[in-house]
């Protein structure tokens, strides 16, 4: 699969999850690697990216033992940018599934 | 790699790039957090580097696009030279006036003009190469010299010689070491050997001969043009312009007008280097000093020839419209 075309469904991805939930860097690793043919060093810079980008703030919490953990949650305009992202999406796939459904027809 | 290792190889590669130090200290501090998180998951070294990826590996990703230092420093850099190659003409055309209206020295001030090529070979020279740039500068440097320091003291002939300067330095960048000590060789004991045909005047015809064991070296090394910066077809049009200007000079006796004929290398340079768009507007300076000293020169005009020097802004103002 394309790179960049693969870089920009991850990137929808994580905002997804973070938008269910506030999340470390280590869990949205974790969860996307496990579930995606994901490359862990992949997810870091795109964390950065939306953050810098003002999708993403952060904030320290403290969990158990160990030094306080950095979390990500979704900003508002993270959350406009999502509906927007999610939109593109559907219609995309709709597109798509339309497209593959004509040639197997 | 442990940790220490991996965070110092990280922020050496961090600090190569164009990013706020903030932004540095960021990423450190969070590529610390998780590699303690990790150990504290259990994990090893080995696994650990293997979900952070190897620093070297994951630094594109890392700086999303920026530039690395030394880049931007390059670019800076260019970007301030080529303002002053830019400008060139119009402090040579200002160093012209004060130069020949101030100190009366219009004999020489047109070598300012020289101030072009040379500032454009010394700003955009290789600065690991520094041969390369001074051979590149020999034909200029020469040429000052010849009209510095041998035409006022009536050294003509032979301080043409001086040109000789222009393969002697040249040679020096031909990696056959052996071939240079020879051309060297050759060519100084050609010249002691012209200066002393030409001091008996009945050898003085054969003179030239001196130089032959130099151009037959140069031939059997297969290297007869001498490998230079400096495009062949400036040197041909320097060479065109100093015969135009010796003859002329010579036979018209008019070298007060003639060393406009230099200015065909800036012009050339110009012409050959700059876009259609900017091509007239940058060659401009040079048309107006030919017009200038040509009203000036051949129809005592001088009062009136200034009037040249408004075509400058005249075209800029029309091609920028």
């Amino acid at each position: 699969m394309n790179t960049q075309f693969k870089k920009g469904i991850i990137e929808l991805c994580i905002m997804k999850l973070v938008s269910n939930e506030d999340a470390s860097g280590i869990a949205l690793i974790e969860e996307l690697s496990s579930r995606l043919d994901v490359s862990e060093n992949t997810v870091y810079p795109i964390l950065r990216r939306l953050t810098k980008q003002g999708y993403f703030t952060t904030f320290k919490k403290n969990i158990g033992v160990g030094a306080p953990r950095k979390y990500y949650a979704l900003t508002d305009d993270g959350k406009e940018q999502l509906i927007i992202y999610e939109n593109e999406w559907a219609s995309f796939l709709k597109e798509v599934t339309e497209i593959l459904g004509g040639y197997n027809g | 790699m442990d940790k220490l290792t991996y965070l110092k190889r990280l922020r050496e590669l961090l600090e190569e790039y164009d990013l706020r130090q903030s932004e540095i200290e960021d990423i450190c501090e969070d590529y610390t957090s998780l590699w303690e998180e990790y150990v504290e998951n259990g994990m090893t070294e080995l696994e650990i580097l293997d979900k952070l990826g190897n620093p070297d590996d994951i630094i594109d990703g890392l700086v999303d696009g920026a530039s690395k230092l030394e880049e931007v420093r390059a670019y800076n850099r260019k970007s301030k030279n080529n303002k002053f190659v830019a400008i060139s003409p119009f402090i040579a055309l200002i160093a012209f006036f004060i130069l020949g209206f101030v100190a009366n020295q219009w004999l020489y001030s047109w070598m300012v003009f020289l101030l072009i090529p040379v500032s454009a070979i010394v700003l955009n020279g290789d600065k690991g190469k520094p041969l390369n740039t001074l051979t590149a500068l020999t034909p200029f440097i020469a040429l000052i010299i010849y009209f510095v320091v041998m035409a006022p003291n009536n050294l003509w002939h032979p301080g043409w010689l001086i040109f000789l300067m222009i393969p002697a330095i040249g040679v020096l960048t031909d990696d056959d070491k052996k071939f240079v000590v020879i051309f060297e060789i050759l060519l100084l004991g050609g010249i002691a050997l012209f200066l002393y045909l030409d001091s008996i005047p009945e050898y003085a015809k054969f003179a030239w001969l001196a130089f032959l064991p130099m151009f037959i070296a140069g031939i059997l090394n297969g290297n007869i043009i001498i490998t230079w910066n400096l495009r062949k077809d400036y040197v041909l049009i320097l060479v065109i312009a100093a015969v135009v200007y010796i003859l002329g000079s010579y036979w018209l006796g008019i070298w007060g007008f003639l060393w406009v004929v230099f200015l065909a290398i800036p012009v050339y340079a110009i012409w050959t280097e700059a876009g259609e768009k900017e091509r007239l507007i940058a060659i401009m300076p040079f048309i107006a000093v030919t017009t200038f000293m040509i009203i000036g020169y051949f129809f005592n005009g001088w009062a009136y020839a200034w009037l040249a020097f408004l075509m400058i802004p005249m075209v800029a103002i029309l091609k920028e419209g």
